[in-house]
């Protein structure tokens, strides 16, 4: 997948996660800025995941910034997917 | 089928949240800081009936608890969102009159103080469109860990959390709505009272110009002595939100009890003067019978009523009346049953049938005449609606007190009079009302019997306008 724009999908709601995605470039790797109030306990879990997802779109170069509410894993996929797709421009979405 | 349902609803949910930040960040204006309320419910659907009928008892508490603290906090705009992300509903305060950090304050107390608390989410959006956090970790519903842990770790089942707090939320519910009962029901029956002493004039009975036939009392008297007895109506009505029992007829000795301390408050309100004696007794079983068939089916079925008024009292005319002894201390009622029998059950005899001439003369009388609701009667249009219903009552009621005071004679000629006063009335001749008026005034006859059935009646039937299916 290849990320043109900045894009972002989620809120800042409880139970949900905010995440912004900006393309990079070649070979600057995955810049992930991760805020959660579930840090502690969780901010590896999260992490994981994030990285698992980022495989699956075969995406190596990107900045991440993701602040989390306390989402389940499957939020925090699909808030993912739907963020890097509207990078990619491949659907559409708000990003003010 | 079921899983692509759950996908959709997921995806749905997902978007209503995101659209939801939107409409929130295009509200400030960089001018207002956001407090939304919503609520913390695991699992779908995110918004029903109940959720939303507890929201809004949330959301009036909410108000109530700004204001209380400050009654210059007043939120500059509001509204209520209902989509698939929940029910919420958005303050916006001006920046200028709080500051996002006293806002969070007032919500983190108000989550503290408030019982389900919780279950409640209240969150600060400063103008600027940030979240203000306390860092606070709100405890789990079940359990004592963070809440936050407990979803992570899925230490219950969703389907758990959320059949626990759909419980808690029924029961609060429900025990408002019971508390709103019993507050409106015993401010009923004091408005039964008012309304009955407040007409005027009144054939021999204490009003406001007049003490009718009386020396010994007056309007006065009667404002004390209601005022006194007012809050004891409470007392009755919760009794029957706590009675779970089949057999009610076990709780009258409980019910009397009250009687009796509203009795002596009475006494002691009017120097030793009796103006409601009568009243108290089938205002209290009223009370207690009204609270139960609204608390039982929901609203007033005047049918149920009256049946829980027969199990009430069911033998006590046998047991009060038949079994007097002539040397006991009688009371006045009891005396005239011992001259004239049961023609003399007064409000007894009326209480053990169900009361008969309330629910089949009086009141079908006071419903057919009115065509608006009685607290929006002006003084003229109340007086001339309870006039024929006391017609009505005096015209049929075997009234103790004038039996006690004068003879059955003298009660079959009062309710003559009254019988031609109702038919004349109801022809527009008012002046044989008047004439009734000064015959009872002048020979010192005072249906006080039928004045207290008049106040059920006012009472039944505001009942039945509250409390409607």
């Amino acid at each position: 997948m290849e990320l043109k724009t900045k894009a972002q999908a989620g809120s800042f709601e409880s139970s949900d996660v905010l995440i912004l995605v900006e393309p990079v470039e070649k070979g600057a790797g995955r810049i992930i800025e991760l805020k959660s109030i579930v840090m502690q306990q969780f901010g590896d879990d999260l992490l994981g995941q994030i990285h698992a997802n980022l495989d699956d779109f075969k995406i190596d170069d990107v900045r991440l910034i993701i602040n989390d509410k306390g989402a389940l894993p499957p939020t925090v996929s699909a808030r993912l997917e739907t963020a890097l797709k509207r990078a990619a421009q491949l659907q559409s979405g708000t990003l003010k | 089928m079921e899983i692509i349902k759950e996908t959709e609803i997921f995806e749905s949910l997902l978007l209503a949240r995101e659209a939801r930040q939107q409409y929130k960040l295009d509200l400030l204006q960089k001018q207002y800081h956001l407090v939304s309320l919503q609520l913390n419910i695991p699992g779908l659907p995110k918004t029903n009936d109940i959720l939303t009928a507890f929201i809004k008892e949330v959301e009036a508490d909410f108000e109530r608890y700004i204001v209380s603290l400050n009654a210059n906090n007043r939120w500059s705009n509001k509204q209520v969102l209902t989509d698939a992300a929940g029910d919420a509903v958005i303050y916006l305060f001006d920046k200028q009159q709080l500051s996002a950090m006293e806002l969070k304050a007032i919500t983190e107390t108000f989550e503290q103080s408030f019982v389900l608390g919780r279950i409640v989410d209240l969150d600060v959006l400063d103008a600027d469109g940030q979240p203000v956090s306390s860092g606070k970790a709100k405890v789990c519903f079940i359990c004592e860990h963070a809440a936050e842990d407990c979803r992570k770790t899925k230490r219950h089942a969703i389907v758990d959390v959320r059949r626990s707090m759909e419980e808690a939320i029924d029961n609060y519910l429900r025990e408002l709505r019971m508390k709103e009962v019993v507050t409106k029901v015993a401010s009923i029956a004091l408005q039964g009272l008012l309304y009955e002493v407040s007409l005027s004039p009144k054939p021999g009975l204490v009003c406001r110009q007049s003490s009718g036939a009386h020396t010994d009392m007056d309007f006065t008297t009667f404002l004390n002595s209601s005022a006194v007895i007012s809050p004891y109506f409470i007392e009755v009505c919760q009794l029957a939100i706590d009675f779970k029992g089949k057999d009610v007829s076990v709780i009258l000795p409980r019910i009397k009890q009250i009687g009796l301390k509203m009795e002596d408050a009475m006494f002691n309100a009017t120097n030793g003067i009796n103006t409601h004696k009568g009243a108290i007794f089938l205002l209290a079983l009223s009370c207690f019978a009204i609270v139960r068939v609204v608390n039982r089916y929901g609203y007033f079925k005047i049918n149920a009523f009256s049946s829980v008024i027969q199990q009430l009292t069911r033998g006590l005319v046998q047991r009060e009346l038949c079994s007097a002894r002539e040397d006991d201390v009688l009371t006045h009622g009891q005396q005239s049953f011992m001259k004239y029998g049961l023609q003399a059950a007064g409000a007894r005899g009326e209480a053990e049938q169900g009361m008969p001439t309330v629910l089949h003369h009086s009141l079908p009388c006071l419903n057919n005449s009115i065509d608006k609701k009685l607290k929006e009667c002006t003084d003229t249009e109340v007086h001339d609606l309870l006039i024929p219903v006391l017609l009505k009552l005096i015209s049929l009621n075997n009234d103790t007190n004038v039996i006690y005071r004068h003879n059955a004679v003298m009660l079959e000629e009062l309710k003559a009079k009254a019988k031609q006063a109702l038919n004349d009335w109801d022809n527009n001749r008012r002046e044989t009302y008047t004439d009734l008026v000064d015959w009872c005034n002048d020979m010192k006859i005072s249906p006080g019997g039928s004045a207290d059935l008049l106040a059920v009646t006012v009472t039944l039937h505001l009942c039945q306008t509250e409390f409607r299916k």
